[in-house]
């Protein structure tokens, strides 16, 4: 199934575009797309398809539309 | 102080301008930085008396290791808050901590109300009073720059300058100190407190040497924390875009404060965006002293001089996500530009941004409602509409009338005196940070000594639950280990941003490569002692845990982990009680 | 090739003065920042530039020439080496140099001669200092 996977620019030192679609096995959950990006798994913040957020452990479908937001820094 | 078994004191009296050196064997085991200053606070505080009683101390401690080593950038300021009325405490970076360091003072201890305006001159060897008459009422950048000429010859070292704007002077209780133009002690009114001394200025010049004692050691180890800084996460994130990266993803996941907490998203988050600030405004990016991070972002505007077309002047201003939210997002503003005046406009006046904008976000409703007037705002203060808020900020400033009198008293003040209490944003008495992520942040600020997001970090908590249940003693504990951590990481002042650069293994190894040999065990110790002392002072100012009322709209509009119980929120906060009741005693 | 400090790109600089923490530490085992050769100053407050003033690592340097002692030898590459034993103190390479890249240790009563030794670039943590090789 082809997912698009969308992060910002914030994520450029991880991967090279900060908008792919990337084509991954059946079945497949948000952590893998994000492992799929090259981008380390404490780096992802929340993650949302189509506006509304999912948890990590959720299975994508052929043509969603995955972003991935950065985790909330401070001190 | 380093290579001494001693802390330095110094007392000053603004009365009678009379100084005090002590060299404290007893203050070691607190370490430096907040353990100092929270016994000297305890020591020197008059708890009948107000908080701004000429008689009540300011503290100022830079830690054991300060300047030293990377990232431990910070000084920390202690004082009986105008806000809360009870323990303040506030952080600032810049260059204060190093030029304390090569000062050769430890803490300072101000007491006393001068007879006229006035500005210290602190060094190595000589500390003056000199007349500031001149410089009250006169806004801060020309006072830095004035303070800079004044001592021209005086010094050889670098410098630091702190100053207090005319907020500050007109004792807002929510007034903050600039330090080095950039860094603030902004939170809970430590520039009232300078205002009611009379105090509106100090400058500290580092001209001392300080040699090495085991140079191989020290080198090793600074070389390993050096390279720890600059490879970690820690660089990337803080310093390519900042703290303003918060906004997006806040935003998405429904934890952005927005228009007085109607609403926990905000649909023009996108236009406010870090990246939005970058692309639009960012011009540089500088660093505290002894910091190879550079996290302060400088955005910069034009504006046009109202009497004449084509005539134009250019601000810089020091921009993070706790201001965008403040004064933006809270306020409903969505062109980078305006936040950034208006950013400008809190910092000339010396205020705290998060306060300034969340006492004006009630203000705004509560014209709405009606339970004020345009008799008492003077402009028809209204969310997204940034001139009025320009305008607002003066007035709150300058006391202008009884309402901006009392709204410089802070939001919990001005809604018992006007009501619209259910929507007044505070967490017991402090204006709230910029995260309404859950219970972590919400009951952690009440739990926090100081009531800031800083204390126990409730929402990195938040953030890193698994689902949206949780177990109030799990969550009371969690709070507390973090507030008890930080107590020890504070009293190194260390810049927060960096924490997890300092674990207990590198702390250890940085304290031994400079001869001091320090355990595991020794430092939970110091912790728990340092938190004990706060508690204690915090007691004395009539603090009570269970008093601690939360306005209703935190439990109205959903959080990041969804709609908040208020039965779950007491009763977290009732079993950190619990958890605290015999914890006073540490020594 | 010999190779000399080069502050080409200082306009990334963020003040964290980690290169002076670094010289002084390192040349003069001190934990002031007055020690070291390097000096990175505010033009205009801390709002202003940031601004180094370093050994330009002249071929032709004043500060040598003035020398009463002969303390002062030329490097290969360009800039001088200080024999510690040979100065007696008198400050005349301070007040030679047009830059005020030299600056005067009190208490140990010597010049603070930058010899080009790289670590400030090293430890820069922007990149705005580099070794540049240059003809000997």
């Amino acid at each position: 199934m082809n997912v698009t996977i969308e992060t910002g620019r914030w994520a450029l030192r991880y991967v090279e575009k900060d908008i792919v679609c990337v084509n991954m096995p059946e079945s497949s959950t948000v952590m893998d797309a994000v492992a799929a990006i090259g981008l380390p798994s404490d780096e992802a913040g929340i993650t949302t398809i189509g506006g509304k957020a999912v948890p990590k452990d959720h299975c994508l479908s052929d043509g969603d539309f995955l972003k991935i937001y950065p985790v909330i820094i401070g001190g | 102080m380093l290579y001494q078994n001693t802390i330095r004191v110094l007392y000053i009296d603004m009365k009678t301008q009379k100084i005090r050196i002590e060299d404290r064997e007893d203050l070691k085991k607190y370490m430096g930085g907040v353990g100092v200053a929270s016994k000297l606070l305890e020591e020197n505080i008059h708890p009948e008396l107000p908080p701004l009683d000429p008689a009540q101390p300011v503290v100022f401690a830079i830690g054991a290791l300060s300047t030293i080593y990377p990232v431990l950038t910070k000084t920390v300021a202690m004082f009986i808050s105008p806000l809360t009325g009870e323990l303040g405490e506030s952080y600032a970076g810049g260059r204060m901590a190093m030029c304390m360091f090569l000062a050769g003072i430890d803490a300072i201890v101000i007491h006393g109300k001068a007879d006229r305006p006035t500005y210290l001159a602190i060094s190595s060897n000589d500390i003056q009073f000199k007349d500031a008459r001149t410089l009250w009422n006169n806004n801060k950048d020309s006072v830095g720059r004035l303070i800079r000429d004044d001592n021209k010859r005086a010094h050889g070292g670098k410098r630091s300058i702190i100053r207090i704007g005319t907020a500050g002077e007109n004792q807002v209780s929510f007034a903050c100190v600039t330090v080095d133009r950039y860094r603030h002690f902004g939170r809970l009114g430590l520039g009232a407190v300078l205002g009611s001394k009379y105090l509106k200025a100090i400058s500290i010049v580092g001209d001392r040497s300080v040699p090495i004692q085991n140079f191989k050691r020290y080198f090793k180890a600074y070389q390993d924390l050096y390279k720890k800084c600059v490879t970690t996460e820690l660089m990337a994130k803080y310093h390519d875009i900042g703290t303003p990266v918060n906004i997006e993803p806040l935003n998405a996941a429904g934890g952005l404060p927005t228009l007085n907490l109607r609403q926990n998203r905000f649909e023009h988050a996108n236009k406010v965006s870090g990246e939005a600030f970058s692309y639009l405004h960012l011009v540089r990016k500088v660093a505290c002293t002894g910091c190879p991070v550079g996290c302060i972002h400088i955005g910069q505007f034009k504006r046009e001089f109202a009497s004449h077309g084509h005539e134009y002047e250019t601000i810089s201003v020091a921009y993070d996500y706790e201001l965008i939210y403040a004064l933006g997002t809270f306020l409903g503003i969505k062109k980078p530009r305006e936040i950034l005046e208006l950013i400008e406009e809190v910092e000339i006046l010396g205020m705290d941004a998060m306060s300034t904008g969340v006492v004006l976000g009630w203000a705004t409703e509560a014209l709405e409602n009606g339970i004020i007037t345009q008799d008492d705002t003077i402009v028809p203060l209204k969310f997204g509409s940034y001139e009025e808020y320009l305008e607002a900020v003066k007035y709150l400033a300058a006391g202008k009338n009884k309402f901006y009198k009392s709204l410089g008293q802070g939001v919990k003040y001005a809604s018992e005196a006007y009501g619209g209490q259910d929507y007044a944003m505070h967490i017991a008495g402090n204006e709230m940070a910029g995260y309404h992520t859950g219970y972590g942040s919400l009951v952690g600020s009440a739990v926090a000594a100081r009531h800031s997001h800083l204390c126990n970090g409730g929402y990195a908590i938040d953030q890193g639950l698994t689902d949206n249940n949780v177990d109030p003693d799990e969550m009371a504990q969690a709070l507390l280990n973090e507030e008890i951590e930080r107590c020890m990481l504070n009293s190194l002042v260390m810049c927060l941003f960096a924490r997890k650069v300092y674990d207990r293994e590198t702390i250890i190894s940085a304290f031994a490569a400079v001869g001091e040999d320090i355990t595991d065990d020794e430092l939970t110790a110091t912790a728990r002692r340092i938190y004990a002392t706060k508690l204690r002072v915090k007691k004395a100012l009539g603090f009570k845990l269970q008093s601690v009322r939360f306005p209703k709209r935190f439990f109205e509009t959903p959080s990041m982990r969804g709609v908040l119980d208020e039965n779950m929120a007491y009763e977290i906060l009732k079993k950190y009680h619990e958890k605290i009741s015999d914890l006073e005693t540490a020594e | 090739m010999a190779k000399v400090l080069s502050t080409g790109d200082m306009s990334k600089c963020i003040g964290c003065f980690t290169c002076m923490f670094v010289c002084a530490g390192a040349n003069r085992q001190d934990h002031s920042i007055q020690k070291s050769c390097i000096k990175i100053r505010t033009y205009g407050g801390i709002s202003g530039k940031f601004v180094e003033t370093v050994c330009h690592a002249c071929r032709e340097p004043a500060c040598a020439e003035v020398c009463p002692t002969g303390a002062l030898t030329l490097r290969k590459g360009g800039g001088v080496i200080l024999s510690k034993k040979k100065c007696m103190g008198c400050r005349r390479c301070e007040s030679s140099c047009l830059i005020k890249a030299v600056d005067f240790d009190e208490d140990l009563n010597l010049p603070i001669i930058c010899h080009h030794c790289g670590l400030c670039a090293r430890y820069c943590p922007h990149e705005c200092l580099s070794m540049d090789e240059v003809p000997d």
